[in-house]
């Protein structure tokens, strides 16, 4: 479960300080995949991070399976599975070294490392490239090494942001099965995303997120029938007054 | 928390390891290049002596009214006589009111070589006229000579040659300790920051401390390495160089006792230690590389800087020096190598160390515990 009640969050500027969470609140609850949309700059990253123990919020609280994440840090990260964005694996570590890296970090011992590997390399079908260096690998084979990196421990809560970038239609499809299979076990995911497509599949519930505040929440019906617009990317020009 | 400082730097050494090239050029590159270099430089010495050595000049001079300066000169170097005053082959040597000169053009270093070669003919033809009046007064050389001058070392044999170590061995260590931190501390922070895998990292079981002492560890273990491979490097080429030039005896080690090479680690680590966690701060302070090599660049030319200007210094007696990072180790070491083991500076110059590095990592630690170390904004 994630819980996120009224939460604000500025960085400082020469000028000033930048808003860029003006209190958000939303839930996610355990089973559910929650999908963050929201165009460049909204504070979906901030979000994100906010969650993962890595920012913290200037008012409002965050909660992660009813513990506040600003009192107990440690203990949120061990339930927690975080995928950046960001993230471009670079050096002469196989996708297993990295693998077996983060899940030494995250306590595991080696036996259940070596079956948790096995079992990721099968589900994202890794298995041809994971003994050979992240830098002889492409942007997708990279991609599904960050992923797996994050589900290493087998976390309860889930954060993925943009899960797809960077990987081909097969490769996507792959992702988008294994995020399924998640929600199928009981986890908790929140799916960053501006793909449409990967929302109105995936998304139990759909929050949109504008300028650091939720301008619309709900499932794809519910979205679709009180806005009265027939696709969520109708929905989501309108909402950010980019409408034609 | 030491524990999960060693997964962190253990992953960071095995992709060192795994990288061939980044490896040779840490650690074998200063083992191999300053052999090779100095074999070079002894090789193109000697050609170039030989060269010289076996080219005919052209000389211009006047004759002292005999052969002899003639006779003198040809056991030299093989000359020919010309009057073509002076150039990039030929020099001039003229006397006037009982001042003998020679001119040259120095830009030529054959040249050079042939002004020696004339000044030294000039000497022995001085001494034999000398020798030739001293003899008409039924005198020698010997009895110009009233007390006879004798210089003693008295330092033990082991010692002896420890000023000329004391000079650069500090020097080539702290110097290679500062470019092997520099080069490895970017990319540990502001490249983990460049990657974006920062965030996953801080995202984990362990505390940030533990990130930041395992960065820490790493470019300590690093720089002490790469310190050692240029000074073993260094030692080959400089046996290499003496035997070139005939003087391969002259170079003994006996002055590195085991705990003299003891008491030396322990110095060039606490060194490393603070230049190590000085950087690993500035580069975690850095959102890229780029950024990253703007701030550790002013550490490496201020620790260049003061090992330069103590270079030449003698071992300093205040205790104040002792405390100050790099300067310390410097004139520790000096004294190691030169007057024995310093019990105080010693001391205080560990303790000054590892306190300042203790308090680079304590503010590694609270730049990796605060949101300031990811820069999203």
């Amino acid at each position: 479960m994630i819980q996120l009640e009224n939460v604000y969050k500025s960085f400082p500027q020469r000028k000033g300080r930048k808003e860029v969470l003006k209190g958000l609140s939303f839930k996610a609850a355990p089973g559910e995949v929650y999908c963050l949309l929201g165009a460049n700059g909204s504070g979906k990253t901030t979000t994100l991070q906010t969650i993962a123990t890595l920012l913290k919020p200037d008012s409002g609280r965050v909660y992660v399976n009813e513990m506040n994440v600003a009192e107990k840090g440690r203990e949120v990260r061990s339930v927690l599975g975080f995928l950046t964005g960001e993230m471009r694996l670079a050096g002469s570590l196989t996708g297993r070294e990295w693998l077996s890296f983060f899940g030494k970090l995250n306590k595991m011992k080696p036996d259940g490392l070596k079956a948790k590997i096995s079992l990721l390399a099968d589900h994202l079908e890794m298995a041809d490239f994971l003994d050979k260096p992240v830098d002889k690998l492409s942007t997708g084979m990279k991609q599904k090494i960050s992923i797996a990196i994050s589900q290493i421990h087998d976390p309860q809560v889930i954060l993925f942001d943009e899960p797809t970038s960077g990987l081909d239609i097969m490769a996507s499809r792959i992702v988008l099965e294994y995020i399924k299979q998640c929600r199928i076990e009981g986890k908790t995911i929140i799916l960053c995303t501006h793909i449409m497509s990967e929302a109105e599949k995936l998304g139990d519930r759909i929050g949109i997120l504008i300028e650091g505040k939720l301008a619309a929440e709900g499932s794809l019906m519910d979205l679709l029938a009180t806005s009265g617009e027939s696709s969520l990317e109708d929905l989501f020009f309108k909402l950010s007054g980019r409408e034609e | 928390m030491f524990a999960d400082a060693l997964i962190i730097m253990g992953k960071e050494f095995l992709n060192l390891f795994k990288s061939r090239r980044t490896l040779l050029m840490t650690f074998g590159l200063p083992l191999i290049l300053f052999p090779v270099l100095f074999s070079a430089m002894a090789f193109v010495q000697q050609k170039e002596n030989a060269d010289k050595a076996g080219t005919t000049y052209y000389v211009e001079f006047e004759n002292f009214g005999d052969d002899r300066f003639s006779d003198i000169l040809a056991s030299k170097m093989a000359f020919i006589e010309s009057n073509q005053g002076v150039s990039d082959d030929s020099l001039v040597i003229r006397s006037r009111e009982g001042a003998v000169e020679i001119l040259y053009d120095s830009s030529s270093s054959k040249m050079a070589y042939a002004a020696d070669k004339a000044w030294e003919a000039l000497r022995e033809y001085n001494d034999l006229l000398g020798d030739a009046v001293l003899a008409q007064a039924g005198l020698n050389r010997k009895d110009l000579e009233i007390f006879s001058i004798k210089k003693t070392d008295t330092a033990p044999e082991e010692s002896q040659g420890g000023a000329l170590l004391a000079v650069f061995i500090p020097y080539i260590l702290i110097l290679f300790l500062l470019i092997g931190a520099m080069s490895l501390v970017l990319d540990v922070t502001a490249g983990e920051k460049e990657r974006g895998t920062i965030a996953v990292l801080l995202v984990n079981q362990i505390s940030r401390t533990s990130i930041a002492l395992g960065k820490t560890f790493y470019v300590i273990i690093c720089s002490i390495l790469n310190s050692f491979s240029s000074v073993i490097g260094m030692g080959l080429g400089m046996i290499i160089l003496l035997k070139g030039a005939g003087a391969g005896d002259s170079f003994s080690l006996s002055l590195f006792s085991p705990l003299k090479i003891l008491q030396l680690l322990f110095i060039l680590i606490s060194v490393s230690a603070v230049v190590s966690s000085l950087m690993v701060y500035l580069g975690s302070l850095a959102g890229n590389l780029k950024e990253g090599g703007s701030y550790v660049m002013p550490v490496y030319m201020l620790g260049l800087f003061a090992v330069v200007i103590t270079m030449n210094m003698e071992a300093a007696a205040g205790p104040l020096y002792y405390l100050i990072p790099v300067v310390n180790g410097v004139f520790v070491m000096k004294s190691l190598l030169t007057e024995g083991f310093p019990p105080l500076e010693y001391l205080l110059c560990l303790v000054s160390n590892l306190l300042i590095t203790a308090l680079f990592v304590y503010r590694t630690s609270r730049l990796y515990n605060s949101e300031r170390v990811l820069k999203t904004v």
